[in-house]
């Protein structure tokens, strides 16, 4: 079965959904996206969606409870690159995401993502 | 009475119409055009009578539509249905006209089929429909001024009254900017908005969700004391959106989220001395 790669970079995970893909695929990779983060102590998750044109309800909530998942294992998940078209069809869908961190671009998220860290190591620190 | 009735002369009538009309044969020759087809299509009587309407006006009504139309009453004596013309003519140039087409009533000794044609020149009302909605297509964009203001922060000044569909084009509009310029502050202006009411107040929930999907976030200013009073009394709740009184309050706000600080000169050239 066809994988979605994950890239390690630092701390971090990188993937990037760059076609429409299959419902099973996308539970394939929740699957991995965890169990990667176990095997790597990944700090922080980027998803890149900004190839997609179109989200249907399933992807983005599947997405959504990666996100809470991956928060309950200690990684923070950004997604990023979200279309406006789909934006606006997940909103009329009336799904929300607010749970989950986004960003317009891999910089922006890469940015988020390293002020939730070190924001979380201040408070450990405490 | 019945005399009378048989006095009737049809053509007098239509001579007097001030509208274009003509009367056809059975072999679709024009027996009969009054002063308004004339003038309109700058022709002369004594052109036109006798010669069969394809003929007329270096062909003009040579064309699929009329054929169908004029056959379809010749053979099954229907009322045809008006149907469009849009060419350039002859000596008057570009129109568009409707054509009405229809089966005259035969009176006393007259046995064979005539037709009556009615023209209506609408191209006066086509080009006037045609600029109204390039012009309101031309407001509604003009009515999203998104403007970049500093790196990454958008202001977006609410003019006038949001009806759904303005609503879902600034929406549009907006995540295309917000996509393009990879802005994370946008601060909506109500100073030049009226009143609101609950399904803009819903539109302006949906823009800014929408707006959160995409990495940025709505701060809210301007919001009138008479606005804020109907929100209330409406039971409207703006939710999570951040809100500030003033555009500049805004802007401070979102230049210090980008770690800027709006300080005077003189602060610094005293700490400087």
């Amino acid at each position: 079965m066809e994988r979605i790669p994950i890239l390690k970079l630092k701390n971090f995970l990188i993937i990037s959904i760059q076609t429409d893909i299959h419902d099973m695929i996308i539970k394939i990779l929740q699957e991995d996206i965890l169990n990667k983060i176990i095997e790597t102590h990944a700090r922080g998750v980027l998803i890149d969606v900004s190839a997609l044109d179109i989200m249907d309800s399933f992807m983005a909530r599947t997405l959504r409870d990666s996100a809470i998942m991956a928060g309950l294992i200690g990684a923070k998940v950004v997604v990023t690159g979200i279309q406006p078209a789909v934006a606006i069809t997940l909103i009329e869908l009336g799904l929300k995401m607010n749970q989950v961190y986004t960003a317009n671009n891999l910089d922006h998220g890469f940015e988020i993502l390293n002020e939730l860290i070190t924001e979380e190591d201040f408070k450990n620190k405490l | 009475m019945t005399d009378k009735k048989m006095n009737v002369n049809p053509f007098e009538i239509i001579q007097t119409v001030n509208e274009p009309l003509i009367v056809l044969d059975e072999f679709l020759s024009i027996i009969f055009g009054n002063r308004a087809f004339d003038k309109t299509f700058q022709t002369n009587r004594s052109l036109i009578e006798g010669n069969s309407i394809f003929k007329i006006c270096e062909g003009a009504f040579d064309t699929r539509e009329v054929h169908e139309s004029l056959e379809a009453i010749l053979t099954c004596d229907v009322q045809g249905e008006g149907f469009q013309l849009e060419k350039e003519f002859p000596l008057i140039g570009y129109r568009i006209f409707i054509i009405n087409p229809r089966p005259m009533r035969r009176y006393t000794e007259a046995t064979e089929k005539q037709i009556l044609i009615r023209f209506e020149d609408v191209t006066e009302q086509k080009k006037a429909e045609k600029t109204l909605k390039l012009k309101t297509k031309e407001i509604l964009e003009l009515s999203t001024p998104v403007t970049k203001i500093w790196d990454e922060i958008l202001v977006l000044p609410l003019i006038g009254t949001l009806d759904s569909h303005r609503a879902n084009q600034m929406m549009e509009q907006l995540l295309e900017v917000i996509r393009d310029t990879g802005a994370r502050y946008i601060i909506m202006d109500g100073t030049g908005m009226g009143a609101i009411d609950t399904a803009v107040a819903a539109h302006m929930l949906k823009a800014t969700s929408a707006v959160k999907l995409l990495g940025a976030q709505v701060i809210m200013t301007g919001i009138r004391p008479d606005v804020a009073m109907t929100m209330v009394h409406l039971g409207i709740e703006l939710g999570d959106i951040m809100t500030r009184a003033t555009l500049q309050e805004g802007v401070q706000y979102a230049m210090n989220a980008r770690g800027y600080v709006i300080v005077p000169r003189q602060a610094l050239e005293l700490k400087g001395n």
